[in-house]
């Protein structure tokens, strides 16, 4: 415990100690997992930079140079900005609603002239913000179960509720979900988790059948039965097991996975791409992916739970459980133990939205992490 | 209550880490709930959501480790050399190619990589034969890779290669072809263009050629002799025109080993174009067709009745006069008119003689050696086509008349050589085969006459070619002993029989002297509805028109079976009434 022995008062603000307190190993582990993500889509476009490898290698790059400057920033910041962010979300929400661009049969993106914006990637982080800000000002006794508790089931349902309409299942789980697991982290009585979760089993068969749309639908029940179409909607998933299975142990080489090379695998360098490493690196390859993956979350957790605040904790313990259903829907989706719902595995698949989303969520971990000793007061809207 | 207080230190690193991770996993628990604190507790939901997470992230391994290691999926393309679809090499017993794999190749487009639908649209269309506007336009309109067409040689490739169009891709695929293209058409079939047998040795063997396909080098060995087979085809073809026949079938046998050496169906077709061919020239008339087949069935009731014991070939018959049996009266084609000693009956092809031994033999008997004969069922071989004989329900006298001179019950070519196979080869039956036997081996059979029936039945129908019916075989094979009975059957035609709609034909085997369980070759020629041309002096008859042409056959063929030919009557006894007679009294 280092950074304890500091008693000047100030020293922790100097920039070069924050930089310091910054966890090296977490930013370690992202890396690898990157430079993984870049090594793949290096393969599959046939051992070419172009067109994915270098632009992913370029993103990550901007990325950690934003982590590091979210990382010094005061967590108290963090606090200030938690409601206007979720604000924001949820009006970019509307609008993108009311006017949203159509790209591939679903309303997700905001075209803003100068940028196209995706105002779901917002929610995820303004979702668990603006619910750490709300526990933050709330006692361990009415987090357990009261009715305060309607705030941040109506702060989870209302941009769920949106996303789901764009149509977007995957994330709209994504929000539900880490929206839960922050409730959870905050203190819900674990007999209303439970109960809530036998409901939510029980409910599935009828929303599966009365309320998603026929694509959805099918989605889920192809996963049940791939076989049933296999050149249709079950294509996904039966190519994507053929690309697991044909990998075996050790996989069939670096730019040699028929599957993927061969463009049988859609979506191969997006939502699928773990199923491009499994072929080509085998078991082994996926185990140490997961690895990685489970290091960064094991140690983002750590972070959260030596935080002093309540918001920090909430918050990084909140954005980790994002990215890791990302991971865990992902891995589960390319497997076949899950539906097909278009949620792609972080930092390996191609996509600069999802990276910056993730990223942006680390340098809240980051910043939880240098400001670790920080109280925040609990006074209500003191601080905006 | 720290563990270094215990007495923990004898045990291995790994269990001390382990009880100290527990122990402050309890202690930190135990904090929390004594303090009711809200830090402390989040610290343990951390925790739990983590223990939450460790159980993802295990059923993931799980899911890994499954799909990647125990997963039948892809394991297919790892273990199998060869794609679904392939199918081993067909070759003849001599190793000559009958039917190969090519590869040819896919034409597939991808719409994501096109740049310029409406070029890639023209392009494709005009270099590409019998390509459909809609199908084009159906997988342009696509998301991913679609195929287009298949079967592409390698230089239609290069064409469309050059045009230099992205996102039109290509994939090698195998593509079977027959490279004798009409030759052996019906015995070794074809297989569709997803690699599945429909027809023939490529159905037949279906199970086995695909396995094979796996095994580099290894290829499928039919039973036929292409040698045999093309000389066969010529005969047979060269025959059915000149008769102006509807279809005819030609098959050679080995007596022996059952193996098919040839095996001819006219009209032929051409299985790389299955799909141009009319159904009629599909038909296998050697397995799939049945005819009435006249008087080469007296080989069969002679047999028969020699084997009881009840007559030998000395026995006498009255063919005087037509007979009745059953209200039917049965007249000789060749009227001696006069009493007949069985041969003579066989020489003479008498159909009231023959009546009268079947009379004499009985209906029960009759029936029991057909039976062994396998007439009653569809020839034994690995053939799908291979087809059910059309029976009589009832085996009435007239019935049995009739029958025992090949009338009143139709057979398919295969079952006539399967159960006369089974008289000339020594007296058992041995099923058919299109897969060739390695020398050496003996096949098993099933005893159904006695080795000295089928040693009379071999020197019966030897006289039959030299003193009788089938002269013009040994005309056209002098010295190869060819042995053999004609037979030529009315057609029935609206229910009576047309007796200007002949089926004609030739049973005939040699050498018919030699060891008795030696290779001996069956040869049956069978025409449908030949009629009478000059060289034939107006006769469509079995002896006019199939006789010869088995006699040619056996000439062309003898070399390739090593039956040496005969010159002298020193070299070959010749079989004559006399001794015939002699030797059986």
């Amino acid at each position: 415990m280092t950074a304890s022995a500091i008693t000047r008062p100030g020293e922790r603000d100097r920039l070069i100690v924050k930089l310091a307190q910054i966890d090296w190993t977490l930013m370690l582990v992202l890396c690898l997992i990157a430079a993984t993500g870049a090594a793949m889509l290096y393969s599959i476009s046939g051992l070419s930079w172009e067109p994915w490898a270098a632009k992913h290698l370029v993103r990550f790059g901007l990325c950690i140079g934003m982590m590091i400057v979210l990382a010094t920033v005061d967590v108290r910041l963090w606090f200030m900005s938690a409601y206007p962010v979720y604000g924001l979300g949820l009006v970019l929400l509307i609008a993108v609603e009311i006017m949203g661009d159509v790209s591939l049969g679903a309303q997700r993106w905001l075209d803003l002239g100068f940028v196209r914006l995706q105002p779901s990637e917002i929610m995820k982080i303004g979702l668990v913000l603006a619910l750490a800000r709300f526990y933050h000002g709330l006692s361990a006794e009415a987090a357990k179960f009261s009715w305060r508790l309607v705030v941040p089931v109506v702060l989870i349902a209302l941009p769920t509720l949106l996303v789901a309409h764009q149509p977007d299942l995957g994330t709209a789980v994504l929000l539900a979900s880490s929206g839960g697991a922050v409730m959870v982290l905050a203190g819900l009585s674990l007999r209303v988790v439970v109960a809530l979760a036998v409901t939510l089993a029980a409910s599935i068969p009828p929303f599966v059948m009365f309320v998603l749309h026929d694509y959805q639908r099918s989605r889920i029940l192809t996963f049940l039965n791939p076989e049933a179409d296999p050149s249709g909607s079950g294509y996904h998933i039966l190519q994507s097991k053929i690309a697991l299975g044909s990998g075996g142990l050790l996989g069939k080489g670096y730019g040699l996975g028929s599957q993927s090379q061969l463009n049988f695998l859609p979506e191969k360098h997006t939502d699928f791409i773990f199923a491009t490493l499994a072929e080509e690196f085998g078991f082994i390859g996926c185990i140490s992916v997961l690895l990685l993956f489970a290091a960064a979350i094991t140690i983002a957790l750590r972070i959260a739970s030596v935080s002093h605040s309540h918001f920090g904790r909430l918050g990084a313990a909140g954005v980790t459980a994002t990215f890791a259903l990302y991971v865990m829907i992902n891995g589960a989706m390319v497997m076949g133990l899950a539906p097909v719902v278009g949620v792609p595995m972080p930092l390996l698949s191609y996509g600069g939205t999802v990276m910056l989303t993730v990223m942006v969520g680390f340098g809240l971990v980051q910043s939880v992490r240098v400001h670790r000793y920080s109280e925040i007061t609990s006074g209500r809207g003191t601080l905006l | 209550m720290r563990p270094d207080d215990l007495n923990v230190y004898r045990l291995p690193p790994a269990w001390r880490w382990l009880s100290a991770r527990l122990w402050s996993l309890e202690h930190a628990y135990e904090r929390a709930t004594a303090s009711g604190r809200l830090q402390d507790d989040a610290r343990i939901r951390i925790l739990f959501v983590l223990a939450m997470f460790t159980a993802g992230f295990l059923t993931l391994a799980v899911g890994a480790t499954h799909s990647a290691l125990f997963s039948d999926a892809g394991k297919n393309t790892g273990t199998l050399a060869a794609p679904s679809g392939a199918r081993a090499d067909l070759v003849d017993r001599n190793g000559q190619l009958l039917a190969v794999d090519l590869p040819h190749y896919g034409l597939y487009v991808d719409s994501r990589e096109i740049w310029d639908v409406s070029e890639t649209r023209t392009a494709l269309m005009a270099t590409i034969p019998g390509l459909t506007r809609e199908r084009l336009d159906k997988a342009l309109r696509g998301d991913r890779r679609e195929y287009l067409v298949g079967g592409l040689t390698p230089e239609q490739r290069a064409v469309v290669h050059n045009l230099g169009l992205p996102g039109v891709v290509f994939e090698e695929e195998s593509r079977r072809v027959y490279p004798l293209g009409s030759t052996a058409a019906h015995i070794i079939g074809f297989s569709d263009r997803g690699g599945a047998g429909i027809a023939g040795s490529e159905l037949a063997l279906d199970d086995t050629v695909r396995k094979l396909a796996a095994v580099p080098g290894q290829s499928v060995p039919l039973s036929i002799d292409l040698r045999v087979q093309t000389a066969l085809e010529d005969e047979l073809q060269k025959n059915a025109v000149s008769f102006q026949a509807t279809g005819a079938v030609g098959l050679v046998t080995n007596v022996r080993t059952g193996e098919i050496l040839a095996l001819a169906s006219y009209p032929d077709f051409n299985p790389n174009r299955p799909g141009l061919t009319p159904p009629n020239n599909l038909l296998n008339r050697a397995a799939a067709s049945v005819f009435e087949m006249g008087s080469i069935f007296k080989v069969f009731t002679v047999a028969m009745g020699l084997d009881t014991g009840r007559v030998n070939l000395s026995t006498t018959f009255d063919a005087t006069t037509p007979i009745t049996a059953g209200g039917q009266t049965i007249h000789d084609f060749h009227a001696e008119k006069r009493v007949m000693t069985l041969s003579d009956i066989f020489l003479h092809s008498s159909n009231i003689g023959t009546a009268k031994l079947a009379l004499t033999i009985g209906g029960p008997t009759m029936e029991r050696y057909f039976q062994s004969f396998g007439l009653f069922a569809p020839a034994k071989i690995e053939l799908a086509e291979t087809t059910h004989p059309i029976l009589p329900h009832r085996w009435s006298e007239n019935i049995v008349a009739s029958a025992s001179f090949g009338h009143a019950m139709s057979v398919s070519p295969l079952a006539v050589a399967s159960g006369m196979g089974a008289i000339l080869n020594g007296g058992n039956l041995v099923p058919l085969t299109i897969r060739k036997v390695e020398a050496g081996a003996v096949p098993a059979g099933k005893r159904v006459i006695s080795e000295a029936t089928s040693r009379s039945m071999l020197d019966l129908m030897r006289l039959n070619v030299t003193h009788g019916t089938g002269a013009s075989a040994e005309r056209a094979a002098p010295g190869l002993r060819v042995g053999g009975k004609t037979g030529s059957a009315e057609k029935v035609v609206a229910g009576r029989y047309d007796r200007s709609k002949l089926v004609s034909s030739f049973a005939a085997v040699f050498p018919t002297d030699g060891p008795i369980d030696g290779d001996r070759y069956f040869i049956l020629i069978l025409v449908d509805e030949p009629k009478g041309n000059k060289e034939s002096y107006g006769f469509a008859t079995g002896g006019w028109t199939a006789a010869p042409a088995v006699g040619r056959v056996a000439e062309r063929i003898a070399p390739y079976l090593g039956v040496r030919r005969m010159e002298t009557a020193t070299d070959a006894p010749a079989v004559t009434p006399e001794r015939l007679s002699g030797g059986d009294r």
